[in-house]
């Protein structure tokens, strides 16, 4: 038998879910049977213990618990899958770390780029892994396009454009009450401006400097339809956000992210070159890319496990494949604390009404 | 009121003058309402060639020499950006009507000179480009006063293109005459750069649909140092890559794009609007094409079919469809009706003012990181109910 890495001889990686909320169900409990080869889920864990016991039975995870300390305790989990809530995050993951599991966590890895590197040290410390969502950098038509500007097919990008948005929380689909978007804290900015910069800084490198402005399109509103209909919601974080970014290679970017507005604005990234443009959604792995030629535009859909929307599942993946030491980790607690740093810097210069230099890279 | 056909100069004998102007103006359909009675150009053999191929009767190397002997009621200045402002200052002190071509000037200091220069002067000024003419953006003006999209909260806009000026060899390289048409002033300053040369057109119609803005911030910089030229190297002095967020007031804000790289995706050079409700993006309400005067003569091209999108436009009739850049075209018979059957027009400079005062604020933003008020502003009434065809 090949003695692997990590103590990892040939036998699979043992994962304990944390949280059962929408994501989870959405996004990642649908997908996990693709992970079969490399790893098991062994425990799940939900602050409500019997979400938790009716995850557990619909999926066949052999154990459930209420509460993450529980799983934790549990010798034979390897690694934590951490679907919390945001507020949760950083705090599940310490734990995790302390307990010696190796972590995905979904984004935001931490509430301040200061904690999200603390994170990044303890796991590194400790001879652990740590990745951060959002994958968005390991899906296929990403990846694609991370090969072309690689490759310089497009020649050096000049500019380019991404966006997040599609429409008021909670979307169809999301069962609870959608107010935690809308805190002070909360907002597009944090849940969904990630995509796209995580998506830019990728591709183009580390932010340098950022303008931004910001509006807030209304007070509050109350729930139309589905579960938490008739809820009303205080909006206190603004929920228009518009970014320039300036890369360290000299490209700029704009990147939209809201929570007021529908519609679709074309390819959700968009790379301007020299030689071509190159167009590819954030969101959909079935979408093709649209590359400019001479003579128009051609399309090219690239190979993908998930049949449509964001494969988030690869993330999970990426952090097994870490912990067999195949691959070289990408979705690091360095690059999770450089976005939130973009973050943190969009909302000084929108307030302020000035550019902000960000000095950490990736 | 007159019944004799404006006598035009055309100053700067160029890529434009050669595509679309000379071409336009010396139709037969326009005859007894405009005609071309000079070509001015500092390389003089070149207007010597397109005068003897169009059968203009004046030639001049200079502007002073146009103005003084071309024989002329009014000038289409058609030289780079950069000398606009002198070109069009000389013109207005001369006593003639101004056409100026895109972008007015490159500052709004300069424009106000213009401006009261021509009042002063009593002679009229039509500044390219005229997108508040068609009736796509009337129309999205239109739908999103009616709340077709609930409330509005953003717009993107602009223009992205590769290296099309340094690769029009067509024009540029057999111009008449035998000389080059040197195109690397699109790189040196001032009036140089995409925003000035392109994103204009994005910034007159997102203009033409939201009004005035209050204020702007933007990131700029050169991305590639040196172009090329048939073989010749051009230092690039711009910047050739420039995105601003303006913002409205009432939290709507507009992104527009002026970068020298790339071509644009779709039609966000057209203008999309998000709002609450919905969203318009080219020609699309919600996804579904919108009516709007004259669509039927656009063959339902794309928007960014530019030159079938500019055939709805009042006075591209006839040969004018089959010609290169009608929209010049229509903006040159805005200022000829303006003169010669007093219909103003709502080409103003002042619109063309607000546009530079943008372009020169956001450029000022990038210089100092600091978010820029917008001093300028210009008529904005409200849309009428039948837009005028």
């Amino acid at each position: 038998m090949r003695i692997g890495p990590n103590g990892f001889d040939g036998r699979r990686i043992r994962l304990g879910i944390i949280g059962v909320g929408d994501v989870a169900h959405r996004d990642y409990l649908p997908e996990i049977h693709r992970l079969a080869d490399l790893a098991e889920v062994v425990a799940v864990a939900g602050r409500s213990g019997a979400r938790a016991k009716a995850t557990a039975e619909r999926y066949g995870f052999p154990v459930w618990h209420c509460g993450y300390q529980a799983l934790l305790e549990v010798d034979e989990v390897d690694a934590v899958v951490n679907l919390t809530p945001w507020p949760m995050h950083a705090e599940v993951v310490a734990a995790a770390l302390r307990a010696g599991k190796h972590v995905y966590s979904e984004k935001p890895l931490a509430p301040s780029a200061a904690e999200a590197r603390r994170l990044g040290d303890e796991a590194a410390s400790a001879g652990l892994i740590l990745a951060s969502a959002p994958s968005v950098l390991l899906f296929p038509q990403v990846l694609r396009a991370l090969q072309a500007v690689t490759l310089g097919q497009l020649g050096p990008i000049h500019s380019a454009r991404a966006w997040a948005f599609g429409g008021v929380p909670p979307w169809e689909g999301y069962a609870s009450d959608p107010s935690p978007y809308f805190t002070a804290l909360s907002g597009p900015l944090t849940d969904l401006a990630v995509y796209p910069i995580h998506a830019l800084t990728g591709l183009l490198g580390p932010v340098t400097w950022i303008s931004a402005a910001s509006s807030r399109t209304r007070e509050e509103f109350t729930v139309g339809d589905g579960p938490a209909a008739g809820t009303r919601v205080p909006v206190q974080s603004d929920d228009n956000w518009h970014l320039l970014l300036r890369f360290s290679g000299g490209a700029l970017a704009s990147v939209e992210a809201n929570f007021c507005s529908v519609g679709a604005a074309g390819p959700e990234c968009q790379l301007f070159g020299e030689r071509a443009t190159l167009g590819f959604s954030l969101l959909d792995a079935a979408a093709p890319l649209v590359r400019s030629a001479s003579d128009g535009w051609t399309e090219e859909t690239v190979p993908h496990d998930r049949l449509s929307g964001p494969d988030h599942i690869l993330g999970v993946r990426h952090l097994i494949e870490c912990v067999l030491g195949r691959v070289r980790p990408v979705l690091t607690a360095d690059h999770a604390a450089h976005v939130i740093d973009v973050l943190e810097a969009a909302r000084r210069s929108a307030r302020d009404g000035r550019a902000i230099e960000v000095t950490s890279t990736i | 009121m007159t019944t004799e056909p404006l006598r035009l100069g055309i100053v700067g004998v160029g890529s434009l003058a050669l595509r679309a102007i000379l071409p336009h103006m010396t139709q037969q359909d326009i005859r007894d309402r405009a005609v071309i009675r000079s070509l001015c150009d500092p390389v003089v053999e070149r207007a010597g060639a397109a005068a003897v191929e169009y059968g203009i009767p004046h030639v001049a190397r200079e502007v002073d020499e146009l103005l003084a002997e071309g024989d002329v009621d009014a000038v289409t200045i058609a030289s780079p950006i950069g000398m606009h402002f002198e070109h069009g200052m000389k013109a207005v002190e001369a006593g003639k009507h101004v056409h100026v071509n895109k972008t007015m000037t490159t500052t709004v200091k300069e424009a106000d000179r213009l401006i009261e220069a021509a009042r002063r002067r009593n002679v009229r000024i039509v500044a390219s480009p005229g997108e508040q003419l068609r009736p796509q953006l009337t129309r999205t003006r239109e739908l999103i006063a009616s709340g077709a999209i609930g409330r509005l909260a953003w717009a993107v806009c602009g223009a992205a293109f590769g290296r099309y000026h340094e690769q029009e060899e067509a024009v540029r390289e057999d111009a008449p005459g035998g000389r080059p048409i040197d195109p690397s002033w699109y790189f040196r300053r001032p009036g140089g750069g995409p925003v000035y040369d392109m994103a204009v057109y994005a910034l007159h119609g997102l203009t033409a649909v939201l009004g005035p803005a209050k204020r702007v911030t933007a990131l700029s910089g050169t991305v590639e140092p040196v172009r090329e030229f048939m073989g010749r190297l051009i230092p690039v002095e711009t910047d050739d890559n420039t995105i601003m967020l303006l913002d409205y007031g009432d939290g709507v804000i507009a992104v527009v794009h002026g970068t020298a790289a790339g071509m644009l995706i779709e039609d966000f050079g057209a203008g999309q609007f998000f709002g609450t409700e919905g969203s318009i993006r080219g020609l699309c309400l919600n996804g579904h094409p919108f009516d709007f005067p004259g669509r039927e003569l656009t063959l339902h091209a794309p928007t960014w079919d530019w030159e079938a999108q500019m055939r709805v436009l009042p006075h591209v009739v006839g040969p004018h469809r089959e010609i290169a850049e009608s929209h010049v075209f229509e903006d040159i018979m805005q200022l000829v009706d303006w003169v010669r059957d007093d219909l103003p027009s709502s080409v103003t400079p002042e619109h063309a003012r607000h546009v530079i005062d943008i372009i020169e604020s956001a450029y000022r933003a990038a210089d100092t990181g600091t978010t820029q008020d917008l001093s300028t502003s210009f008529d904005f009434p409200r849309p009428a109910t039948h837009s005028p065809m």
